[in-house]
């Protein structure tokens, strides 16, 4: 698989080059390095720096793009189509994403390509966690998890939030079961021998997650992007509030 | 219904509205009795009997009118009939806990889904309405909005138009039986307002798939806002979201912002009833609450609402359990206003 990295100037850059060492080291990756022209040009020695940190491993080549570092991470994916992008998150407050934006949400939306946004990982990254909404990610965020389980060793949980809930006379009666999203998440792990790993939560969707994954001490969270919420105008965008939101790092399954 | 009809309900609502506040001004005296045995004292006795009032006749509007009714003919004083309406508005979420509870009970569940919705009503109601009737009666008291005082003598030429001759041959009736025509027009009045309302969903696509997509706070607000204005009641607007949301399902996330919507604009045709009953600080009191209502409710959706939303799902799944932590609520509930009535 290859791997972009996006090897940020900042202190938060070595969470991504921490995470691209232990897929180098799992010897599933071919990992290129990628740095804005504005950061080389400060500082010439941030990507044979970067490198070092990730050897001895597999093949690593870099390049520069012109910045902003969404712009460059984002035409970088477009050229090289690689099979993950792993980026750090750029450290922006409230205020700096009102005015400038996010930068991982801009790289999510745009990048066609699973996007690790890596935060804060262990030494070796061991729990993850599977959000899966019942709709129409839940199969690919599904088979993502046991890939990285097989690929990496690490041990995969899911957890779906019913956060649906009856309309007073709305609902057929003999409605006692919850929603549909419950029994398709389960009939989708059955089919995967792996309903035993799966929790289920009811309540908001985002809280409950994170919820789960801070209980269960998870280091990397799966989810799916946008798609299915991508209902139109005043929709909440889920996944980008997970990310923004999540402890840990965030791998976000992308729409076929 | 064609459109000519639709209009033609509103019509007939309307001048049904005007009688109806009529009828209850000339029988109120005929409930002063009651209402003084009942405890009906100051703004929490206001709050009780408001409450108590809407779960009797399933809706919160018919009481606030009421309210005004009685502030323009004496029966009661401003801070009984401030809190009699704001009463109402709680009293009317209330009605959504119970018929919640009914619903799971028909459905057999086990826990209380459909009591959810109610919980989160009156909780989202309550969280905002009891600061919000402080600083509206704190407006109130220091003459803000002075401009929207409305004189009686008015609309006494409008009023007496169209009604002269019926009134003063009412006026011969029984005072208690007047009263009870008034709450019978004003009830049939709310009736042709709804039979105006035009049909929603029952396409092939939901035109609010409310079920699977968490919306923005903000935009359920002004779907809550918007929704209500139209139905005038929180409990009918809660109810148009079956057909706009096709499944009979609502995702959490989307209930309590479009609840703080309805609130506010669900004291419209109260404000309508303000400006109708000639009381000169009926549609001034109104107006303070909505201000208020919609002052505190901006925080909650636009600066919180990650945090309001969260207290507010907390809470009602806590009281949804089982049906019977439902009911134990529902009793809780029940015994605020009778507190109310009896202590102060």
């Amino acid at each position: 698989m290859d791997v972009l990295v996006y090897v940020d100037p900042s202190p938060r850059g070595e969470w991504a080059l921490s995470v691209a060492a232990q897929l180098a080291a799992a010897g599933t990756a071919a990992l290129h390095l990628l740095a804005t022209e504005e950061d080389a040009a400060l500082d010439p020695d941030l990507l044979s720096r970067a490198r070092a940190r990730l050897s001895p491993g597999p093949s690593v080549t870099e390049s520069v793009r012109p910045g902003p570092a969404e712009r460059a991470v984002v035409a970088e994916a477009s050229a090289r189509r690689p099979g993950l992008v792993v980026v750090p998150p750029a450290g922006r407050g409230a205020i700096a994403r009102m005015l400038k934006g996010s930068r991982v949400a801009t790289v999510v939306r745009s990048v066609r390509a699973p996007v690790l946004v890596a935060r804060r990982p262990p030494e070796r990254i061991g729990r993850v966690l599977a959000a899966l909404s019942g709709r129409e990610s839940t199969a690919r965020v599904a088979a993502a998890a046991l890939d990285l389980e097989r690929d990496l060793g690490v041990r995969v949980a899911f957890v779906h939030v019913a956060s649906e809930v009856a309309l007073p006379f709305g609902a057929p009666p003999g409605a006692g079961e919850p929603p549909s999203s419950s029994e398709a998440v389960r009939r989708a792990l059955r089919a995967r021998g792996r309903e035993d790993a799966l929790v289920e939560r009811e309540g908001l969707v985002i809280e409950e997650v994170l919820e789960e994954f801070d209980r269960g001490a998870f280091h990397l969270l799966l989810v799916g992007s946008r798609g299915e919420e991508a209902a139109g105008f005043g929709t909440e965008d889920v996944t980008v509030r997970l990310l923004l939101r999540c402890p840990g790092s965030t791998l976000i399954v992308p729409r076929l | 219904m064609a459109v000519s009809g639709r209009l033609l309900s509103v019509v007939a609502a309307l001048l049904l509205f005007v009688l109806a506040l009529e009828l209850l001004k000339a029988g109120a005296g005929g409930v002063t009795p009651a209402l003084r045995g009942l405890g009906v004292s100051g703004m929490a006795g206001g709050v009780g009997i408001g409450w108590l009032a809407a779960c009797g006749l399933l809706s919160g509007s018919p009481v606030a009118a009421i309210a005004l009714s009685l502030l323009a003919s004496g029966a009661l004083t401003s801070a009984e009939a401030f809190g009699m309406i704001a009463g109402s508005r709680l009293g009317a979420s209330f009605v959504v806990l119970l018929v919640g509870g009914l619903d799971d009970l028909r459905a057999g569940r086990r826990e209380g889904r459909s009591a959810y919705i109610g919980v989160a009503a009156l909780v989202a109601t309550a969280v905002v309405y009891l600061p919000a009737m402080a600083l509206a009666w704190r407006g109130l008291e220091s003459g803000a909005l002075t401009w929207l005082r409305i004189e009686g003598r008015a609309l006494e030429g409008v009023v007496g138009t169209l009604y002269g001759p019926v009134l003063s041959a009412a006026a011969h009736l029984p005072r208690l039986g007047l009263f009870a025509a008034g709450v019978a027009a004003l009830l049939l009045a709310f009736r042709a307002f709804d039979r105006a309302l035009p049909e929603v969903g029952g396409g092939d696509r939901p035109l609010l798939p409310a079920d699977h997509v968490v919306y923005r706070p903000w935009f359920m607000f002004g779907v809550g806002l918007a929704v209500t204005a139209l139905t005038l009641s929180v409990s009918v607007s809660l109810s148009l979201l079956v057909p706009l949301a096709a499944r009979g399902y609502v995702r959490r996330e989307n209930v309590w912002p479009y609840i703080l919507g309805a609130n506010v604009t669900t004291l419209v045709d109260t404000l309508l009833a303000g400006a109708l009953v000639g009381h000169p600080d009926a549609a001034r009191m109104v107006a303070l609450l909505m201000a208020a209502v919609t002052l505190l409710s901006l925080p909650a959706v636009f600066v919180f609402p990650r945090t309001f939303g969260r207290a507010i799902d907390r809470v009602a799944r806590g009281a949804t359990t089982t049906v019977g932590a439902v009911a134990a609520f529902v009793a809780l509930l029940l015994a605020v206003p009778v507190a109310l009535l009896a202590l102060l």
